[in-house]
């Protein structure tokens, strides 16, 4: 062990002669030749008693001069310096100590709700897919629905459509039929004329018949009555026959005018109405069938950004993990802290007289840190810091393992499959 | 704490996770729970040991080594007489090798430095664990 050599060696005992030589073993020395001189000058006043007497108070002095003094002999003011330095110096190790624990603390606080919010989001946006397959689902539904609809209605304007076809054929027979009936009744309008013409004979018969009567004299009488009958027969065929052709011709007007109305009312094309409505209804339905694979391309996409997200949050979740490889190196160096500021504080005691030295030196103490690495980090770093090589450049990957870690080993595959 | 299953079956994985940081043991039951795993926690091998002893069955004990109370080492050993057929696998920050073996000879499936986390380990976890939670959800 490389220790301070016991309590009977002090510092600096492998220096030469001539450096341990300090003011006072000269003074000291001097007393002593001068009180020799004096001795052999005087004998008769200065004896062997008073010189011994002199060797006696100056050992006296020196021991308790030793215990009083510390070990940094011959500044005082130096010591002083050095001494409240070093007992300082445990001050402010202790405040870096307390300050990378309040380190280790806030970091892990800060780390704990970032994780939370981090699960917060991750929550809210699974609800959020939740309800977009409910609206999707729901949406397909009704297309399906509104599709299923359309398609009813669709077959329903057909038939409405064919009905419509044949009730407008059967119209047409109906006006054909009703114009032959109109011509039927204008083919009347001849016998009219044939019947005019017999009432003018029959009133020129009865003409007749009066100048006949009218010749005959009284024995015609009765042939003028007949007369006058056969004209006023005449005269009644004449106005029958005038009223009958007013009557055809009025009745073939109204014909023509209704069959002309009704014409006018299979133009407009009630079946074309009903035909374009069933276009509407099957543009309508197309629509609807446009929305089922839009929706169901838009439930793609958001499962697919979802995947993503959640790929983002489960990764953000392992970056997590460098506060516990933080936690673990900052705990280590507080416990290094720790060791310096108790070492010091013997440092401190030992210049101060009341303590023996530490048990070993500062150097040893930092090789003894190594025995608690754990991380691989750990170890490049105490190399570098040290003034040492890289572990890879110093020790072989395939060194066997020794009973007690080297300070720098390599640190094996990161996943190992056993 | 999630229950021990008698119908595992037709129920996602579960993974026991110990480690003695919180952030660590969070971590990674957010990323498997993400996932679709079932996922128990334990502070320490004590606390993992008591869990099993009490009728948790994992289809995976993912442990951490350096830990205070009962270590990772010790509760692998003590594990797999209880979990003869479970991949116990280790995710520390200890790299040394003559941990490396002496887990590999008390029943460890396999050795993970930290960071391991994220996809890289859902797929590791998914590889050790013979059904996947999406093989459940379709059970």
């Amino acid at each position: 062990m490389k220790g301070w050599g016991g309590p009977d060696a002090g510092p600096g005992t492998g220096a030469p002669l001539w450096r341990r030589v300090t003011l006072r073993d000269v003074g000291v020395g001097a007393l002593l030749a001068l009180g020799l001189i004096l001795h052999s000058l005087y004998a008769e006043h200065i004896g062997w008693g008073e010189l011994a007497a002199l060797a006696i108070g100056l050992a006296a002095g020196l021991w308790l001069d030793q215990r009083r003094r510390p070990l940094l002999a011959g500044d005082h003011h130096t010591t002083r310096v050095v001494a409240q330095d070093i007992n300082t110096l445990r001050q402010a190790f202790g405040v870096l100590q307390q300050q990378v624990q309040a380190t280790i603390r806030t970091s892990e606080e800060a780390v704990m709700s970032m994780m939370e919010r981090m699960h917060r989001v991750h929550r809210s946006t699974l609800d959020l897919r939740e309800r977009i397959v409910e609206a999707v689902q729901r949406s397909q539904s009704l297309s399906t629905e509104s599709l299923d609809r359309a398609g009813r209605h669709g077959v329903a304007i057909s038939t409405l459509a064919e009905h419509q076809a044949r009730f407008e054929a059967a119209q047409r027979e109906n006006h054909q039929r009703v114009r032959a009936v109109a011509d039927r009744v204008r083919d009347l309008e001849p016998l009219v004329a044939t019947i005019s013409g017999i009432s003018r004979q029959t009133n020129l018969l009865a003409i007749n018949a009066n100048i006949e009567a009218a010749r005959a004299g009284p024995q015609g009488a009765g042939f003028k009555i007949v007369a006058t009958e056969v004209r006023r027969l005449s005269t009644l065929t004449a106005d029958a026959a005038e009223h009958i052709s007013t009557g055809i011709r009025d009745a073939a007007a109204a014909i023509d005018v209704e069959m002309a109305a009704a014409q006018r009312s299979d133009d407009e094309g009630s079946a074309e109405q009903l035909g374009e409505i069933a276009r509407h209804i099957e543009s309508m339905s197309h629509t609807l069938g446009d929305v089922v694979p839009y929706l169901g391309q838009l439930s793609g996409h958001m499962d697919g950004g979802m995947a993503v997200v959640t790929e983002d949050i489960i990764n953000t979740l392992g970056d997590m993990q460098f506060q516990d490889i933080n936690r673990q190196l900052l705990e280590q160096i507080s416990q290094a802290l720790g060791a310096l500021s108790e070492h010091f504080a013997q440092v401190y005691r030992l210049i101060d007289g009341d303590a023996p030295p530490p048990p070993v030196q500062l150097e040893e103490l930092l090789a003894r840190w190594t025995d608690n690495y754990v991380m691989h980090a750990q170890r490049v770093a105490h190399m570098l810091g040290s003034g040492g090589t890289t572990p890879e450049a110093s020790v072989p990957v395939d060194a066997p393992a020794p009973d007690s870690p080297p300070l720098a080993s390599a640190h094996g595959p990161r996943i190992e499959l056993f | 704490m999630v229950p021990a299953s008698n119908c595992s079956e037709v129920l996602p994985p579960i993974v026991l996770v110990v480690d003695d940081s919180p952030t660590m043991r969070r971590s990674v039951q957010l990323t498997l729970e993400a996932t679709g795993y079932r996922v128990a926690v334990a502070g320490d091998g004590h606390e993992a040991l008591s869990l099993l002893e009490g009728g948790l069955h994992p289809d995976l004990l993912l442990t951490d080594i350096l830990m205070p109370g009962m270590d990772g080492l010790t509760l692998i050993s003590h594990a797999r007489r209880l979990l003869r057929f479970t991949p116990i696998v280790a995710l520390t920050t200890q790299s040394q090798q003559h941990l490396r073996d002496r887990g590999k000879a008390l029943g460890a499936t396999a050795w993970l430095l930290k960071p391991t986390g994220g996809r890289e380990l859902v797929d590791l976890v998914q590889r050790f664990v013979a059904r996947s939670p999406a093989t459940a959800a379709a059970t």
